[in-house]
């Protein structure tokens, strides 16, 4: 079943992507500067969408939820920022003047740069539910609501990294500037994040390290990307299609031809060589070519200069090296993964034990089972808490709040009396989850006289703490 | 019965909030009624458990012990056994992190 949902779910995200790219496409027909502000739109539209559909999707816990938004958020971005850019723009207009390729690029570059960042510092949503939806609230409960803070998705924010890490792999090697680029976004993300995770966000449900194990993945694609785009865009350099035939042009096409008026003037001299079409575009070759050499060039319609044929085949047997070694990374670590389990212990401890015992951690939670309903502050509880210390639930209200009041197993009773059911709910037959705690004799002993260390409260303490913590 | 006497929701409140009028709300809940009342009274076997243990070095134990290799289950220790079942043991995510609304098993697994 929960196979069936990915496979919905996937098909949804591919048909919302094959969307967004006749989108870009349709702009690219107005103007370039159009097409960078639908691929801005739809990069901040798309984890709102794809938590919408993986919404429909069936996980044990917030970490398979996440990989599965991560997976689906970066695809969309990957191909609708890179991808569908490279697609739709004809190969000519790659390196030109103008409003082309490049143009395009270096608008996304600065959006990255700055739109992102104001976006989040500003925090518009947050404050226009703060200052004014919450003053008109019907209700205590909703104003609450709306004064919480947004919750940080790990995913969300690996995505971004890596769909600017591969939109600069992908045309680093025609735009520079890329790297540059990349190097400032990132380093204002890391101060943007890191003030947003310490000062505004709300903390998100504790995922373990696969998101990061996963994003190995999507690093080593950034590389084989760069390392297959590099090969192929110095094959193809200087994308004007037109190779050189080595004449000179006849004497009686020598003149001056255009007018100032439409903007077109150009002279023909004696010394202008003839010139003729031939295909430089190597992705589009048929049988297809992999890794671009100079060999590769058809007779009699060879473009490349000296420094291309010195370098391409250097750049040819580099990506090939780097795809072999990428796919033999990725194969044992899948063997490690799927095989190695059948025959050894999957389980391997690292580190030294804590000493600290479950006990005598303050704020620790136990695996009491909630569940999240919109609309309301705090998870209602699935469970009988009445033989389990109330600190294991893992959120305390104030006093006017009574967890039991939250708790969806005290509404059984009155469902059934509301069906006239004749049904009993008794220790045989459980609806809810039991949970269970027997603490040591020892948690009885006070914590209150340990010495805390003090923690410097001024402006400057603050500071020095976000900078250097 | 007061809530059927609130006023329908008006046109802009059903297309811009999707408010569903009193009566349809009062119609689901009874459904949804029906439904829990359906699932009261049978039994569910136990097919996951959570433990938490009260030092690291308890839980290491267990996990160290009690975690086979999946192609000799057959050779278990009888006295690691549950009912004559091999139990499988995991390490789980954080408390904060299970989606326990989504643990829902398949049929073979919960019968």
């Amino acid at each position: 079943m929960r196979i069936f949902q990915q496979i919905c779910t996937f098909t949804a995200t591919f048909a919302l992507i094959f969307g967004g790219g006749v989108l870009i496409a349709m702009a690219r027909d107005s103007s370039i500067t159009l097409s960078a502000i639908v691929i801005i739109i739809l990069n901040n539209l798309s984890p709102e969408a794809v938590r919408f559909l993986t919404s429909f999707e069936s996980h044990v816990n917030e970490t398979s939820y996440a990989s599965s938004v991560y997976v689906k958020v970066t695809l969309f971005r990957w191909v609708n920022t890179a991808i569908i850019t490279a697609i739709i723009t004809p190969f000519m207009y790659t390196a030109q003047d103008g409003q082309h390729l490049i143009e395009g690029i270096r608008i996304l570059f600065t959006a990255e740069l700055v739109q992102r960042p104001l976006v989040q510092l500003t925090d518009w949503q947050g404050n226009l539910q703060r200052h004014l939806f919450a003053p008109r609230s019907k209700d205590q409960r909703r104003m609450n609501l709306l004064f919480s803070s947004k919750e940080y998705s790990i995913g969300e924010r690996y995505t971004d990294v890596t769909k600017l890490l591969f939109l600069t792999c992908f045309y680093a090697t025609i735009y520079p500037a890329a790297w540059y680029f990349a190097a400032a976004t990132l380093s204002v993300y890391y101060w943007v994040d890191k003030f947003c995770v310490l000062r505004t966000w709300k903390q998100g449900p504790k995922i373990s390290g696969k998101i990061s194990i996963y994003s190995v993945y999507y690093f080593l694609l950034c590389i084989v990307t760069y390392s297959v785009m590099s090969a192929y865009n110095i094959a193809g350099f200087p994308f004007d299609n037109a190779c050189e035939t080595g004449e000179y042009l006849p004497e009686y096409y020598e003149g001056t031809y255009g007018s100032e008026g439409n903007g077109i003037n150009f002279t023909i001299s004696a010394d202008d060589k003839v010139y003729k079409f031939c295909n430089q575009n190597l992705f589009r070759f048929f049988p297809v070519v992999f890794p671009p050499f100079p060999s590769d060039q058809p007779v009699g319609s060879e473009w490349m200069s000296e420094t291309q044929l010195k370098y391409l085949p250097i750049y040819g047997w580099l990506c090939l090296g780097i795809i072999i070694t990428v796919s033999a990374i990725i194969a044992i670590r899948l063997f490690v993964r799927s095989v190695v389990p059948l025959c050894f212990r999957k389980y391997k401890s690292q580190g030294r034990a804590m000493e600290d015992t479950f006990s005598e951690v303050d704020d620790i939670k136990g695996y009491i089972p909630n569940v999240d309903i919109r609309g309301y502050e705090f998870p209602y509880l699935m469970c009988d808490i009445s033989d389990i210390d109330p600190e294991l639930i893992g959120w305390s209200a104030n006093s006017t709040v009574d967890p039991n009041s939250y708790n969806l197993t005290s509404d059984l009773p009155q469902v059934l009396r509301r069906t006239k059911s004749k049904k009993t709910i008794g220790e045989e037959n459980p609806v809810f989850s039991k949970v269970m705690h027997w603490p040591p004799s020892s948690e009885t002993e006070s914590f209150q006289n340990v010495d805390m260390p003090s923690r410097d409260d001024s402006m400057l303490g603050a500071c020095f703490r976000f900078v250097f913590q | 019965m007061t809530v059927l006497q609130c006023p329908e929701p008006g046109i802009l409140s059903r297309l811009l909030c999707c408010s569903a009028g009193p009566k349809a709300l009062y119609d689901k809940v009874q459904a949804i009624d029906q439904e829990i009342e359906r699932y009261v009274g049978q039994v569910y076997p136990a097919s996951s458990v959570y433990v938490t243990f009260e030092t690291e070095e308890m839980q290491r134990r267990v996990l160290e012990e009690m975690t086979y290799p999946k192609l000799c289950k057959g050779f278990v220790d009888s006295k690691y056994l549950f009912d004559a079942h091999v139990l499988q043991i995991d390490e789980p995510d954080e408390p904060s992190s299970i989606r326990w609304h989504d643990l829902d098993e398949k049929k073979t697994v919960s019968c």
